[in-house]
């Protein structure tokens, strides 16, 4: 009888039956192997389960902290947190040691501007205020583009809605656990954020085929920001009175609406502005509106004339995260100069440099060194534009962006000087836990490329077989995302 | 041309017609005895439980007794010697207009299945200001299933199906009906079963014809402000019913208040969320916690992907069955953009039931994706040839999908008590070679017509029948047949030209059947060109059969 | 100058006294460490220009009496670079049609020339400059057949005076060849059929042109009428005698093969504009000696599946299979702003395995030799044109800065838009000076 899963004899029929099932049964056992070792197999690699503990020895660390620079320095974490530096540090028992002589040690990269993982379009372009809409929703935990970024020393990126509305949708912060569900990713003591976006993108500017919507001008979309946050304070109002009634009868509370939630949060300090600019009428615009409603802008985002008006911004105490060295992509960004992050840092903004890009955001460490280029910023400075300065930005700093004591063991080994171009990331830790391995990916590769040998040979021999059964080519959404890389300067008319 | 399917169906069409004439009250009201028994036949009462022969016994559309009984002196006997009698197959997601769109809603997309019509507005104000927002819609008054659509569920062995609507994001309000002809309350078996939702939105490419939400956040958004508009017109009206006076009167919204059915604490409706692919499985199970939904999944085939996390959620799922085809490529540069993603999905997709059987997340089969729904069945032995017990496989099509519709006190199983819904096959029911070839649907028969293969021609002429496979025949005959299905007559030859005496020669069901004085049994169905059958003899032994038009040098003898 | 003059003058009063030619200056660097990229680094190197040559470079080199002298121990000394595909001078603003002249209209265009379209008061240019790319391949992009290449200096008076060479090649955008499948794809006959009918248009093209050539050849023999001029296949005929190369833009292997199967039929000369995949047809590009000026270095893996760090390794294959290559910043609008990054792409292939040497000569003696000025450009060698920058350090490091530039031997002003802005903005007072008093009271 031929082989049968189903426990039942088959009926007498044909060999060429028997030959199938026992194809069949071959298959599906070769396919359970495969998942068996689903793990091992991934590609790209999966992480290994955390160590206890790790210590990496006798590197350069860039501690982006006062300690500034060390030579020659150990770092302890254990259980994910960094517990010592120092040198001729002992390493516990079951810890994993990295010799790391001729290394650099760096804490993990931030991102303060990504539209990288991302699950659908990056934008809710049907209103000029989409303050309810929530990127935290549709983290994309399967986006291969957070993979490559771990390959480029990245621990941690501000997921944000697109520049095509005046007030856009609530952020997500995240470390780059690939690996994990989308939840994993989220990080969790990160505050809250916005996105808002100013100057052509808002007012649709650059689309390809005319629209009618308000705002039209920038003086359009200031309207509509001041009109929505009017809207909220009436909101907050009437919330009020209700406390202040609900014990009578036939009193109904506001109906919650989640979008005047989030601009509420925005008034009273709970929710942080992280606001798409470039010229510095729009800046100034802005910074002047906060003031009157009585908050702070936390960053302005890309802000590429944010030199002209650096004063006010330091004085107003808002971040400036910029592009390093884009222009001319737009009328708006013809005044952008790469010296702007030296210049505002000068002048005493928290500056840091972000990448829009998933291309680009596989080596802010290189956009780091062009402060170093453009305006005399210190090569350690240079470093905290992605380190130390977007972890303040985020409001995550009590917890990454510097290599000290107590904060998560999110850092980078390179091996060489990070801000050289001729170096590359070698291992990328979150958490005191290997999310990036170079030496690991490498050597996977070849399993990767049999798998794909075998599993090539096995779908032309089931095609021939006729083995129609499907409907067409199954193209998985997470690949979807991945063709389009996002960003507020692509040249097509997508804001 | 469609097959009549016994006398009650004639009735019942008959009747529909005079009705649909406007005939005066002469018609008569059908009174024939609705008593059966249901002889001889193996009886598969539930998954994994096997009466090897029994006997059925119906009563006005109710099972009354299984087992080793005598039919009741009422009961009319139907002869299933041979045959398999399983618990009718329960369709949990059936989409009415699915046929009808525009292009067909394209898979693994981010639930983007709204065909680009503008969506009607209500200028009176009473539903929703958004469109995609009909909460308040119900199946059980657009009901309309017709003809070819019943035969079509049948035909793949269905005998009940959940019928969802399609437009918009709340979409509406679902009901289960009885796969029979007839008018709305003849079949409707339980109205406003559950609020279906999906993350249908426009995109890019219609951007400036769009509505909010266009993007699948927008959705969510809309989906979490709207459940939060619900709890609050429940509260408002609790107010406005204790206070009376003094209070202005909180607005009327059609699909709000629909949706307060499906709101714990004081709803219990369930909402069914359908899925795109793995991570709309988890978002949608998030959303379901957050407003302590009872939710079911309408799953996606991804869900082996993150099995851990999908059982974590507790939620049950619905599994499509359409398996990506093996991806196309002409040559090795052309294989280069074959995705390793693509290729392991395409090879672990079958499998995707047995993990989560494995893992204890409780799962019933759907049509609803696949291209023929004829195809069912085969999709579900691929599942059983890749890892899940066949058991589960039958759970799958019967007792679980009645208990997600919440019926599972009147189908899923063969049990006195429930309804006569039963489907009838003639041999297991996954297996490659078995056909459907009766429904009964609440205590009526429906023959299924099989389709036949559209290159086969005639019946009549002659064939030369050979018995055994490989190199030499056991046995060989000519049959020569004359007539078409309904006048037919013919002739079984043995090798040497005599006659064999034959009892039986008659089309039935899809097969032609001879049945020999000497107690032999030849079935023989069309397949492409040729007949294909098999040969039963009176000690039991059996062959493969096959029929061919014999050459032409071959005519008049061997 | 008036003492140079007069030097000069005493000089040829000696020459003409003596007969022995002493040389003749008009600059001289003294003390840098010069990467001649033809051979190893010279430290403490002297460079003598005379009128738009290098005239002589070596170690303990003398100063001809008279030259002016720059002092630049300490630095370094490198041929200015070459960016090998740009729309440099064509684009202004990306997003703002009216400064936009890179596509042209309609699928074949050979007779389009780029050099007419440069606006040499471009604010791009003396940016690219700052950072030591002083020379560039400007081309047209529309259509199959875009049109003719041409390379230039970055600053010139006129397009005339910055045009170094041209026409340089014939630029082809290879259709593309894939079939999209999947639920969102438009039909795979239609798809195939606009792909074939591109294909044919451009078989024809070159049927056409060759039938014209031969037909206004045979004017002036008996018999034959004076045919009327068609500027589309006039410019074809360099491409048709060999004089120059097809550049044909190809990333992706099912377009690589059907080029070289092209231009292996038609007898072409080849030089792909690639990226992605042409590292798999190494072992050919080889064997028939055809180089490749690769895309950006900073591109994303085109398929998911393919290594991380895919696109960074593609010179390095190249250089081991013994293709010549050189590096282009990128061929599109954005990228012109931007080309001041070139090094940086060669940097990133050396970061992953390209020998240190092989990026620095990507991005400028192969890209002068593979452009065919490497007569002039790409090296510093006695008798090249005095094009080259001072540095302080390796350019293809960011943190590298450029301290002066000199083109054929005349300094570049290294100030630009973006200089100008930062120094006016770094000079602006601090707050209390100009605030209004209710901001500074904050």
């Amino acid at each position: 009888m031929g082989l049968s899963l189903r426990g039942r004899p088959s009926p007498r029929v044909g060999v060429g039956v028997l030959a199938l099932a026992a194809l069949a049964a071959v298959a599906a056992v070769a396919s359970m192997a495969v998942d068996a070792t689903a793990a091992e197999n991934a590609w790209p690699p999966l992480p290994e389960p955390a160590p206890r503990a790790v210590l990496i020895r006798g590197a350069t660390v860039w501690t982006c902290s006062p300690q500034g620079i060390l030579e020659n320095t150990d770092l302890l974490a254990v259980g994910g947190k960094i517990v010592r530096l120092g040198k001729n540090l002992q390493a516990p028992a079951d810890a994993v040691v990295l010799e790391a002589s001729a290394k650099h040690l760096t804490p993990g990269l931030i991102d303060c501007h990504s539209h990288s993982d991302i699950v659908g379009d990056v934008n809710e372009f049907t209103n000029s205020c989409t303050a309810e809409v929530r990127v935290a929703d549709v983290v994309n935990s399967r986006s291969i583009a957070l993979y490559r970024e771990l390959a480029g020393g990245l621990t941690c990126a501000n997921q944000l809605h697109g520049s095509a509305n005046a007030i856009g949708g609530q952020n997500a912060v995240i470390k780059l656990r690939w690996g994990e569900p989308p939840q994993g990713l989220l990080f969790a003591d990160a505050p809250q954020g916005i996105k808002f976006a100013l100057g052509e993108n808002p007012k649709r500017a650059n689309w390809s085929t005319a629209t009618d919507r308000y705002p039209k001008t920038r003086m359009g979309v200031e309207q509509v920001i001041r009109e929505r946050f009017l809207a909220a304070l009436d909101y907050e109002r009437a919330w009020q009175e209700y406390e202040a009634n609900k014990s009578r009868k036939g009193v109904v509370p506001p109906r919650r609406d989640l979008q005047l939630d989030a601009l509420v949060e925005i008034l009273r300090g709970r929710r942080l502005v992280h606001a798409h600019s470039y010229r510095q009428d729009e800046i100034l615009m802005l910074l002047r509106l906060a003031e009157e409603f009585g908050f702070r802008v936390a960053t302005f985002q890309h802000v590429l004339e944010g030199y002209k008006v650096a004063d006010e911004l330091a004085l107003a105490g808002s971040g400036a995260s910029s592009f390093s060295d884009w222009w001319a992509y737009k009328f708006e960004v013809y005044d952008a100069i790469p010296y702007n992050g030296s210049l505002m840092a000068e002048r005493g903004v928290v500056v840091s440099f972000n990448s829009d890009s998933s291309e680009l955001a596989r080596r802010l460490n290189w956009e780091a060194a062009k402060a170093v280029k453009y305006g005399g910023t210190s090569e350690a400075d240079a470093l905290g534009f992605v380190t130390v300065n977007p972890a303040k930005q985020l409001g995550v700093d009590a917890r990454v962006g510097s290599l000290e004591v107590g904060k998560d063991a999110d850092f980078v080994l390179w091996n060489g000087n990070p801000l050289s171009t001729y170096s590359l990331c070698e291992q990328t830790w979150i958490d005191g836990r290997r999310y990036f391995d170079r030496a690991r990916d490498l050597q996977a590769r070849e399993a990767m490329l049999q798998e794909r040998e075998t599993l090539l040979t096995k779908a032309e021999a089931a095609r021939k077989k006729d083995e129609a059964k499907g409907k067409g080519d199954w193209r998985p959404s997470y690949l979807e995302s991945q063709e389009h890389d996002h960003s507020c300067a692509a040249e097509e008319v997508r804001p | 041309m469609p097959r009549l399917g016994g006398p009650r169906r004639a009735a019942c069409l008959a009747l529909g017609l005079l009705a649909l004439w406007g005939a005066a009250a002469a018609a008569f009201e059908d009174r024939t005895p609705r008593v059966h028994a249901l002889v001889g036949a193996r009886v598969v009462t539930g998954p994994g439980k096997v009466l090897p022969k029994a006997t059925v016994v119906v009563r006005d559309g109710v099972i009354s007794a299984v087992g080793d009984v005598q039919p009741p002196a009422d009961a009319r006997l139907w002869d299933l010697r041979g045959r398999t009698v399983y618990a009718g197959l329960v369709e949990p997601f059936f989409d009415p207009e699915a046929g009808k769109k525009d292009s067909p809603p394209p898979r693994g997309r981010r639930g983007a299945d709204e065909p680009a019509r503008p969506a009607p507005t209500d200028a009176s104000g009473v539903r929703h200001p958004n469109p995609k927002v009909r909460a308040e819609e119900r199946m059980a008054e657009k009901l309309s299933l017709d003809t070819k659509t019943l035969e079509d569920l049948r035909r793949a062995g269905f005998v009940t199906a959940h019928l969802v609507p399609s437009q918009g994001i709340f979409r509406g309000q679902s009901a289960v009906v009885a796969l029979r002809p007839g008018v709305p309350r003849e079949q409707i078996l339980r109205a406003d079963a559950a609020q279906i939702v999906a993350f249908a939105t426009g995109g890019w490419e219609e951007r400036n014809r769009t509505e909010y939400p266009a993007s699948l956040m927008g959705a969510v958004a809309l989906v979490r402000q709207t459940f939060l508009d619900a709890r609050w017109a429940r509260e408002a009206r609790k107010q406005y019913d204790a206070a009376q006076a003094g209070m202005e009167r909180p607005q009327t919204n059609l699909a709000i208040d629909a949706l307060e059915a499906a709101l714990p604490p004081s709803g219990s409706m369930p909402v069914w969320m359908l899925t795109a692919d793995v991570l709309g499985t988890l978002r949608c199970a998030a959303l379901a916690q957050e407003f302590d939904l009872h939710a079911v999944l309408v799953g996606n085939g991804e869900e082996y992907q993150q099995l851990e996390q999908v059982r974590a959620t507790g939620l049950p799922v619905v599994l499509p069955l359409q398996y990506p085809a093996p991806p196309a490529f002409a040559d090795a540069d052309e294989a280069l953009d074959v995705e390793l993603d693509v290729l392991r999905h395409w090879n672990a997709a079958p499998s995707n039931a047995a993990r989560l059987h494995a893992a204890g997340i409780p799962f019933a089969f759907t049509s609803h994706d696949l291209e023929k729904r004829s195809d069912f069945r085969a999709r579900v032995a691929r599942a059983i040839e890749n890892g899940l017990p066949e058991a589960a496989a039958l759970a799958a099509c019967t007792t679980v999908p009645a208990r997600f519709v919440g019926m599972e006190d009147q189908l899923g199983s063969i049990e006195r008590g429930k309804l006569a819904s039963f489907t009838i096959t003639d041999g297991d029911l996954f297996a490659e070679k078995t056909h459907v070839l009766e429904v009964w649907v609440n205590g009526d028969r429906y023959e299924v017509q099989e389709e036949k293969p559209t290159d086969f021609a005639d019946l009549a002429g002659n064939w030369r029948v050979l018995a055994g496979s490989g190199e030499k025949p056991v046995k060989e005959w000519r049959l020569e047949l004359v007539g078409n299905e309904w006048t037919l007559r013919g002739r079984l030859l043995d090798a040497e030209g005599r006659e064999v005496p034959l009892q039986t020669l008659r089309w039935q069901q899809g097969e032609l059947l001879l049945q020999s004085s000497a107690g032999e049994t030849l079935r023989l169905r069309p397949e492409k060109k040729v007949l294909r059958g098999t040969w039963k003899q009176p000690d039991g032994q059996e062959n493969a059969l096959e029929a061919k038009r014999p050459e032409p040098s071959q005519e008049g003898g061997f | 100058m008036k003492r140079a003059f007069l030097s000069g003058l005493s000089v040829a009063a000696l020459l003409a006294a003596s007969a022995v030619p002493l040389p003749a200056a008009d600059l001289v660097l003294l003390g840098a460490t010069v990467h001649p990229v033809s051979g190893p680094e010279i430290p403490d190197c002297t460079l003598i220009v005379e009128g738009t040559t290098i005239t002589a470079l070596g170690r303990g080199l003398a100063a001809p009496p008279g030259a002016p002298v720059l002092d630049v121990a300490g630095l370094h000394v490198y041929p200015a670079l070459l960016d090998a595909n740009t729309v440099l001078g064509l684009v202004e603003v990306s997003s703002v049609p009216g400064t936009v002249d890179i596509s042209e209209m309609g699928d074949i265009n050979p007779n389009v020339r780029a050099e007419v379209a440069i606006n040499p008061e471009s604010e791009i240019l003396p940016v690219t400059m700052a950072n030591g790319i002083l020379s560039a391949m400007i081309a047209p992009r529309g259509g199959t057949i875009a049109g003719t290449a041409a390379v230039i200096r970055l600053s010139g008076w006129t397009w005339e005076d910055m045009t170094i060479a041209s026409p340089v090649g014939l630029v082809i955008n290879w259709p593309d060849m894939r079939v999209q499948r999947g639920p969102n794809a438009r039909p795979e006959e239609e798809q195939i059929e606009q792909r074939d009918g591109r294909l044919r248009e451009l078989r024809a093209a070159f049927a056409d042109a060759r039938a014209y050539v031969q037909a206004v050849g045979a004017e002036g023999t008996r018999g034959i009428p004076v045919h009327d001029r068609d500027p589309r296949w006039e410019a074809m005929r360099p491409v048709l005698d060999g004089k120059i190369p097809v550049l044909v833009a190809a990333d992706d292997i099912l377009q690589i093969r059907a080029a070289l199967k092209f231009t292996e039929e038609e007898k072409l000369r080849l030089v792909l504009l690639a990226n992605g995949d042409v590292w798999r047809v190494a072992p050919e590009l080889a064997a028939r000696h055809i180089p490749v000026i690769l895309g950006p270095t900073h591109e994303l893996p085109s398929r998911r599946w393919e290594p991380y760090d895919e696109p960074f390794t593609v010179a390095k294959k190249l250089h081991e299979a013994g293709v010549r290559f050189c590096f282009s910043y990128g061929a599109s609008a954005f990228s012109a702003a931007h080309a001041r990054n070139l090094p940086y792409q060669a940097a990133m292939a050396a970061a992953y395995g390209l020998p240190k040497e092989e990026a620095l000569r990507g991005v400028t003696q192969y890209a002068a030799e593979i452009l065919g000025v490497s007569d002039r450009l790409g090296t510093l060698e006695p008798g090249k044109e005095a094009t080259f920058i001072v540095t302080d350090g390796d350019p293809l490091e960011i943190r590298t800065q450029v301290k002066r530039a000199f083109m054929a031997g005349r300094e570049i002003d290294l100030h630009t838009r973006h200089t100008r802005l930062y120094e006016k903005y770094h000079a602006r007072p601090r707050p209390a000076a100009n605030l209004e008093p209710a901001a500074a009271q904050r």
